[in-house]
């Protein structure tokens, strides 16, 4: 048998000794140590000598082959006969020499991890089936704020307008001699204290809190009053155009930036408040004396400044009452401007449809094109020290 | 051999990650065989042309920084002598670091308009949602809407960058910063003070790294474990609150407050402590947390960003960025602590990143993009465009402006004329010992 074997290969042709040959050293040997331990066959070692391509480790390789291909008639697996021209087990696949090996599965890719520490069998800019998945865009699921919730929210700004139409309207009374100035005194004067009752009422203020706040009133009013000549004369150089385009800046700046949350506490004053200050005091400017511009003055700051703290405590407990001294201001301005033009009437009632009606449907339209893209690089919410 | 040009706002005598990630990549890029100038603008005290280690050239520009060390963006104001340092230089690559670094960002776009190949890395994430996030990201669209190939630190700072930048994420690669571990070896011995467990805690004091979580867990901690030691260590704005804190709750007999750390120290504060802790609430690639690792530190971590990536499970104790989940894994970690492997996880962090690999991949990236074509101005006013209607009709006029610029500078210094510069001799590379370096003999210290 040894021998058949021997003579079959010497006796092939070269080209099929050649593949048979590649066949051979292209599966790897597991056992090293046989190399010292078997001596090389004599035959093949002078066969292999006239091939100049062959090695010397592979003339160890195909002695070794020899010597050991015939020692299994069957495979040990699957009992599978061996016929003289096979070189590996049909069934099983293994090559005949290397039957006692266990058969090594094509060792499949490592899988992706998304980790730097280690050198991954992958190029750098490989792009995994989870890329992008961790990031959540916000798909609007819900349809944006409720309508009627956004126009009850309306009524704030409303609220503003109207006190800032209301001033511009007992203005330009005063400015136009249409009303005595005593009467404009008195109302203003009870306008204030009737705040001020709302106010210890709604805070529910003992007696004693009461009357320091009348105090401070007075010492207010009587400082105000020292003052009113002094901002008669502050802005009397400027031309009226002048002043009337300021004053329009300075009235879309108080109802742009004005606190409607009231988040803030009422020690400072805001941008907004300091606007209010500032259209008055140009407005003030153009009155005949010094009576009207102490009435300006005092009205702002009432309307603007003093109102909104008295706003936020009733809001917070009385807020129906709030509409409806909104809704019938509204209306009785709308109605009193009548009385001067048209067209201003028009204007004011236009406005207010526009604000209460209309933008909130802009705002739900605007809502399916918002778009926020949350994903791992996003600051968490923490607790802030300053 | 690529001519290599690494340009960043921040560099020496600046301390930080980008800066310590720009000198060690030029270093190791240089080692295999590559050369390399690093362009920045000038600080204090320092203008002009300095050599550092091996050769790497560092250009200190005459330009003037506008807002913390960041130069303000002229487009053409940094053309002539940008022009004039890449044909001297006869560099191949033009590459940026630092999205925030605005020089990088404009000398990218004229190394374009000239026709080098550029490559831009990045370092931070941003977020899409504050107000500073949108003017970064825009402009930042802008500068990288030319660009060659794009690498960054973290696979989560790829999927950030790609997604801010609208990039093709096959051009970019992920190449994590390393971290030298020779320089942060464990030394039990340095624990000081005794029979105490020491955290140590280095960051710089800003709102990103977290400082107000970390007022919160001192107070519980201290009170819950009077064994704790806080070693606190690094400046900022937020560094006020933290002594508030600390006189409020008379934390002083649990509490070390280091101030600003210089870099040669900062292996010596870590040496002293048993736990790291790192509160950031974002973070691309934390190099703290490596360092940290290889002193032999076990470390505690918020789970944000690409932290998760950076070390195996194992070796971090990842927490949610609450107070209470924090102090929670501290808890955990006092035990593990007091008997941990410190020798082992050096060995293994050693395996883990090197700066060599760094370089072997960034020439990868370097070697893909010079097989590729130039690209044509018809594509670079269509890339223009696509940054939007107005707005990429805008920045069309600023490229023919650009070109117009480089043919007035090419006619007034002509390429012909510009003198080349002496080549820096590395012929100590041969013979080592001669010039004094025997790091191959003696071991390495601790």
């Amino acid at each position: 048998m040894n021998n058949q074997y021997i003579t079959k290969i010497v006796s092939k042709e070269e080209d099929d000794y050649d593949e048979e040959l590649r066949f051979w050293i292209s599966i790897k040997s597991t056992n090293q140590n046989d190399h010292n331990k078997v001596q090389h066959h004599p035959r093949t070692m002078k066969f292999c000598q006239t091939h100049s391509l062959i090695k010397k480790s592979t003339i160890k390789k195909m002695s070794i082959i020899l010597i050991f291909m015939d020692y299994f008639k069957y495979c040990p697996w699957d009992g599978y006969r061996f016929s003289e021209n096979d070189v590996q087990c049909f069934i099983c696949r293994r090559p005949k020499y290397q039957l006692t090996s266990y058969i090594q599965e094509e060792q499949e890719q490592k899988k992706w991890e998304k980790i730097l520490y280690e050198k991954q069998p992958y190029d750098d800019n490989y792009i995994d089936e989870t890329f992008l998945q961790s990031v959540q865009k916000q798909d609007n699921t819900n349809n944006g704020p409720d309508y009627k919730q956004l126009i009850s929210k309306t009524s704030d700004l409303i609220f503003a307008v109207n006190c800032v139409v209301f001033y511009l309207l007992s203005y330009f009374l005063m400015l136009h001699d249409m009303v005595n100035d005593q009467l404009q005194l008195y109302f203003w004067l009870a306008a204030a204290i009737t705040c001020l009752i709302m106010f210890s009422v709604v805070k529910k203020m003992k007696t004693l809190e009461i009357l320091s706040n009348f105090k401070s009133i007075g010492i207010y009013i009587s400082i105000l009053l020292l003052f009113a000549p002094v901002m008669q004369t502050v802005n009397q150089t400027y031309a009226d155009n002048t002043i009337y385009v300021l004053t329009s800046v300075a009235i879309l700046i108080y109802i742009f930036l004005k606190d409607y949350d009231y988040e803030k506490d009422f020690t400072e004053l805001d941008v907004s408040q300091w606007a209010s200050l500032v259209f008055s005091s140009l407005l003030a400017s153009r009155l005949h004396n010094e009576l009207q511009v102490f009435l300006m003055i005092f009205a702002s700051n009432l309307l603007f400044i003093f109102v909104p703290i008295l706003q936020r405590s009733i809001k917070q407990k009385y807020n129906s009452v709030f509409r409806v001294i909104n809704l019938i201001s509204t209306i009785g301005l709308g109605l009193s401007l009548l009385f001067f033009s048209y067209f201003l009437a028009l204007l004011f009632f236009g406005c207010v449809f526009f604000i209460t009606f209309v933008s909130p449907l802009q705002i739900i339209w605007l809502y399916q094109y918002k778009n926020t893209i949350r994903g791992p690089w996003d600051l968490p919410n923490v607790k802030q020290y300053d | 051999m690529v001519n290599i040009c690494l340009i960043c706002d921040f560099f020496y005598p600046c301390l930080g990650g980008v800066e310590m990630h720009i000198f060690q990549l030029g270093l190791c890029l240089i080692e295999r065989g590559h050369k390399v100038i690093i362009i920045t603008h000038k600080y204090q005290g320092r203008s002009g042309v300095r050599y550092m280690t091996n050769g790497l050239k560092v250009y200190y520009c005459p330009f003037i920084p506008a807002i913390q060390t960041v130069v303000l963006f002229t487009y053409v104001g940094t053309l002539p002598i940008f022009r004039q340092i890449l044909l001297r230089e006869e560099i191949h690559v033009v590459h940026s670091h630092a999205a925030t670094s605005y020089l990088g960002g404009e000398l990218l776009l004229h190394a374009k308009s000239m026709g080098f190949k550029t490559v831009f890395t990045d370092h931070s994430l941003f977020a899409f949602n504050d107000a500073a996030s949108f003017h970064v990201n825009k402009i930042l669209k802008y500068i990288l809407c030319e660009i060659d190939h794009s690498i960054s630190v973290s696979h989560v700072s790829k999927e950030n960058l790609s997604m801010r930048a609208s990039l093709d994420p096959r051009n970019i690669s992920v190449i994590p910063n390393a971290v030298d571990c020779s320089r942060f070896t464990p030394n039990p011995s340095k624990r000081y003070p005794l029979n105490t467990i020491n955290i140590v805690v280095i960051c710089r004091m800003t709102f990103r790294k977290g400082v107000d979580l970390l007022v919160d867990v001192l107070q519980v901690i201290c009170k819950q474990h009077p064994e704790i030691y806080f070693i606190i260590g690094g400046d900022g704005p937020k560094k006020k609150i933290l002594e508030e804190t600390i006189q409020r709750y008379n934390l002083q007999n649990q509490t070390e407050l280091l101030g600003s750390v210089p870099g040669h120290q900062v292996k010596d504060v870590l040496n002293r402590g048993h736990i790291f802790l790192n509160t950031s609430l974002t973070e691309a690639f934390c190099i703290a947390i490596v360092e940290a690792a290889s002193c032999g530190l076990c470390v505690v971590s918020t789970n944000v960003g690409g932290i998760s990536e950076v070390l195996p499970k194992n070796m971090v104790l990842y927490a949610d960025p609450t107070p209470e989940d924090i102090c929670h894994k501290i808890t955990q970690a006092i035990p593990i602590a007091k008997n941990f492997q410190v020798y082992q996880q050096h060995e293994l962090v050693k395996k883990m990143y090197s700066w060599e690999q760094v370089a072997e991949r960034t020439e990868k990236v370097y070697y893909n993009i010079l097989q590729t074509q130039n690209q044509t101005i018809l594509k670079r006013f269509k890339d223009c465009y696509s940054n939007g209607q107005i707005y990429g009709l805008y920045l069309m006029i600023l490229l023919i402006f650009d070109l117009i610029f480089l043919m007035i500078l090419d006619f007034l210094q002509p390429h012909k004329g510009i003198q080349k510069p002496g080549i820096f001799n590395q012929i100590y590379k041969n013979q080592k010992e001669k010039f004094g370096d025997h790091l191959f003999k003696a071991d390495q210290q601790n």
